[in-house]
């Protein structure tokens, strides 16, 4: 019994099934399909834009404080040896 | 434009159009509009959230003058437009990276929400490319990449590897697209670099040849084409015969003769003559189409180290599939001799050392140097030698005349009027300082003159009010054309000062005037000099056509030990020629349309933007501004780039023999193999993607 069902189920997908994706209102569908794809594909793009100008400008601030803390340590070496002189 | 900064940091600023996201030209007139900017480091674009990246020299200064050009700025502006080369770099690059998400998107979408019996067809489908290729190329009994791709893949199929070889044909198409966005990208870069920079040309109005914009020309049109300058139009010969220089188009830097009724195209040069051309085609599209053919059949893009790596590569592709045999039969586990092919040492070669090559390529570009291929690059890392052209390169790219000494009494503005109208239509950096100290002094020469003949690296001959004029070297005026002195006139031709160079004028074979012309050294020439004989340069060369005086002056100026004066074009080019045969690597500098056959005989040329067109179509690289340090960055960067391609080839095949080892022991499996394999490719990849000199160490030199 079980086993029929198996093979009516898989013959329903395979005939009514095929029939049913080329059908042309299943076409029709087709399009939206594909432009909710791009639609995301785009979406992720644009979010590896924000990333991009994120990390671009976490770089920037991050060499601004490299900067900022070897010019202390100059500082501090000058001082330190203006104290010895 | 209206815009709102959106983050502010020392030399770097994030700024948010008011806009959901910009058009390609919109993008493309905003890159265009600040990429040449002075100070400014890097543009970047995000048209798809409407925003811009710009690094430029820190300081509050800038930062502010950016924000208020940046509120000037118009993107309708049609004038910003013409900025827009023919062919974007920036759309282009903009292109790839669209192409390289949706193919990594796509790749991982099927990966994670595909059913398992899709995801396989996929992967079949698209593995059978790769397999078609490797056995097209077994059948021609030739040992490829191509072939180890297919059987690594053939092999995953078989051995029901899917996910295995799913990864390899996703990485190799990346690859390829890799590989493809680096040639795009050179031919670009190319095809920018050899664009017309030609803004006026001269148009035969009725019996007048006017300057007019490019833009104001019309088929039909008839215009005027000098010796020296770029044909900026393609077109029918309706006058005069010319020799034509085709190297940009055909390759071959043997000059063409064209005379009346034959067809001309735009981006070539005249040699020799000169030529009024019928305009038949006013867009440039027909040019590009042209360059690319020209870079297809040229192999000059790939550098000699690269081409050897590949050679190397390929003679190991029997050894790996020997290897693979081997495991198979000592083991008889399919799995690890697969582990074994999906170690593929080409990778590495293929892909990471191109890239690192149009890297420094684009890096030369961001320090507005133009580098027509790796090979050069090469060249220059491994030269000893360079020869320096005096006028334009040593010194200043602006001449101005000191003096002017007028002979048998004539007039002082009216020899110079004649001679700035003689000169006019001669690109060459004496001409261009007479021609504008006419201007300035507002003179002009009341007698109408017959079509000036130039006479290369010698003077111009013409015929004013029945008598016949040149204007030349004291080895042309004197020397050739036999010019006297009249007595009264000895003493001042004896008392012309060494430190300027002088322009003779004789007016029926009398001296009339000796033009004195001041070209002082650039002010950084002399540490430049030193700079480089620190980086290893031992023979540098100066040649000029100045006399021996005026040379001996400069030369030790500039602290150049060498020196030729009162040489010939051909001189030049026979110079580098023989010191190429005693085994030197030869570059040579210069701007004229004299240097031009020294420039194609050494090999590295190297042009300066402002020089004539010939000079920078023949060059291998051109140096924008008369900023001679930038020879010090391309030293130093050709230098870093061999060290990255050396460095760049050794690894990939350490790291990849050791994953073979480790396949051979079967302490990997094969998709691990393939991992490893395919992100060492892609760390070597992205490493050689960096900048080699850091901005701050540039602006520093």
């Amino acid at each position: 019994m079980n086993k029929w069902w198996t093979f009516g189920t898989g013959f329903l997908v395979g005939s009514v099934g095929l029939t049913v994706l080329t059908s042309k209102l299943a076409q029709r569908g087709y399009k939206y399909v594909v432009s909710g794809a791009m639609i995301a594909r785009d979406r992720i793009l644009e979010k590896t834009e924000e990333v991009l100008a994120a990390a671009s400008n976490i770089t920037a601030e991050a060499k601004e404080l490299t900067e900022k803390y070897y010019q202390k340590l100059d500082r501090e070496y000058k001082e330190a040896n203006s104290e010895k002189e | 434009m209206k815009f709102k900064v959106n983050h502010k940091a020392k030399g770097q600023l994030d700024i948010d159009l008011a806009a959901r996201r910009l058009s390609e030209e919109e993008a493309d007139v905003l890159y265009y509009a600040l990429v040449d900017l002075p100070g400014v480091h890097n543009v970047q674009v995000l048209p798809r959230t409407a925003r811009l990246l710009l690094r430029f020299k820190a300081g509050e200064k800038e930062s502010a003058e950016l924000v208020n050009y940046l509120k000037e700025l118009d993107l309708a502006d049609p004038e910003l437009k013409k900025k827009i080369p023919g062919v974007s770099a920036r759309a282009t690059n903009e292109e790839f990276k669209t192409r390289l998400g949706t193919m990594v998107i796509w790749h991982y979408t099927k990966k994670f929400f595909f059913p398992a019996p899709l995801r396989t067809l996929f992967i079949i489908k698209n593995g059978l490319p790769f397999i078609w290729e490797g056995l097209k190329d077994l059948s021609k009994k030739k040992f490829s990449a191509e072939i180890v791709h297919a059987s690594a893949i053939a092999a995953s199929i078989l051995t029901g590897d899917i996910p295995t070889a799913g990864s390899i044909t996703f990485l190799t198409n990346v690859g390829e697209l890799l590989e493809e966005w680096t040639y795009k990208k050179s031919v670009d870069d190319l095809a920018r670099s050899l664009a017309l920079n030609v803004s006026e040309v001269w148009r035969v109005e009725g019996d007048q040849v006017v300057k007019r914009p490019l833009g104001d020309i019309k088929v039909g049109d008839r215009i005027k084409v000098y010796v020296g300058n770029v044909i900026p139009l393609d077109g029918v010969v309706s006058e005069g015969e010319a020799m034509v220089n085709q190297a940009a188009l055909t390759g071959e830097s043997v000059a063409v003769h064209k005379e009346t009724g034959i067809t001309v195209f735009a981006g070539t040069t005249i040699d020799e003559g000169e030529l009024t051309i019928e305009v038949k085609e006013v867009s440039g599209q027909t040019r590009y189409d042209n360059i690319v053919k020209f870079i297809e059949a040229s192999e000059s893009m790939v550098a000699v180290t690269q081409s050897q790596a590949e050679k190397l590569v390929s003679r190991l592709i029997p050894y790996t599939f020997g290897t693979a045999a081997l495991t198979w039969l000592l083991t008889g586990n399919v799995t690890k001799a697969a582990a074994v092919l999906m170690v593929d040492f080409s990778c590495a070669i293929e892909v990471a050392m191109p890239i690192s090559v149009l890297s420094a390529m684009r890096e030369a570009g961001g320090h507005h140097m133009t580098v027509k291929g790796g090979k050069f690059l090469e060249a220059i890392s491994e030269s000893d030698t360079i020869v320096f052209d005096k006028t334009g390169t040593l010194t200043r790219s602006v001449p101005k005349v000191e003096q002017v000494i007028a002979m048998e009494g004539r007039d002082e503005d009216e020899m110079l009027a004649l001679a700035a109208e003689l000169e006019e239509h001669f690109p060459h950096s004496l001409a261009n300082a007479v021609v504008k100290a006419g201007k300035e002094r507002g003179v002009s020469y009341g007698v109408p003159h017959s079509k000036p003949e130039y006479i290369v690296a010698h003077g111009i001959v013409s015929i004013a009010g029945g008598e016949r004029v040149i204007i030349g070297s004291w080895h042309f005026v004197f020397e050739d054309e036999h010019t006297v002195i009249a007595p009264e006139d000895e003493e001042k031709v004896r008392n012309l000062k060494d430190q300027y160079s002088h322009l003779y004028m004789a007016i029926d074979g009398k001296l009339a005037a000796v033009i004195d012309i001041d070209d002082p050294l650039k002010e950084e020439t002399a540490s430049v000099i030193r700079k480089l004989k620190a980086l290893g340069f031992t023979n540098l060369v100066m040649m000029t056509g100045d006399s021996e005086r005026t040379a001996k002056a400069i030369a030790a100026q500039a602290g150049i030990d060498k020196y030729y004066s009162e040489v010939l074009p051909e001189d030049k080019a026979k110079y580098v020629e023989k010191e190429k045969a005693a085994g030197h690597k030869v570059i040579m500098i210069g701007d004229g349309i004299n240097d031009s056959p020294a420039l194609s005989a050494a090999d590295v040329g190297i042009a300066m933007k402002e020089g004539a067109d010939i000079a920078r179509e023949i060059s291998d690289i051109t140096l924008s501004g008369s900023d001679l340090e930038q020879l010090i960055a391309l030293k130093e960067l050709s230098n870093k780039l061999m060290g990255r391609m050396k460095n760049t080839g050794r690894l990939g095949i350490a790291f990849n023999g050791a994953i073979l080892v480790a396949g051979i022991l079967g302490l990997v499996a094969p998709g691990t193999a393939a991992l490893l394999h395919n992100s060492s490719t892609i760390g070597l990849c992205l490493r050689n993607m960096t900048n080699m000199i850091p901005d701050e160490e540039y602006y520093r030199v």
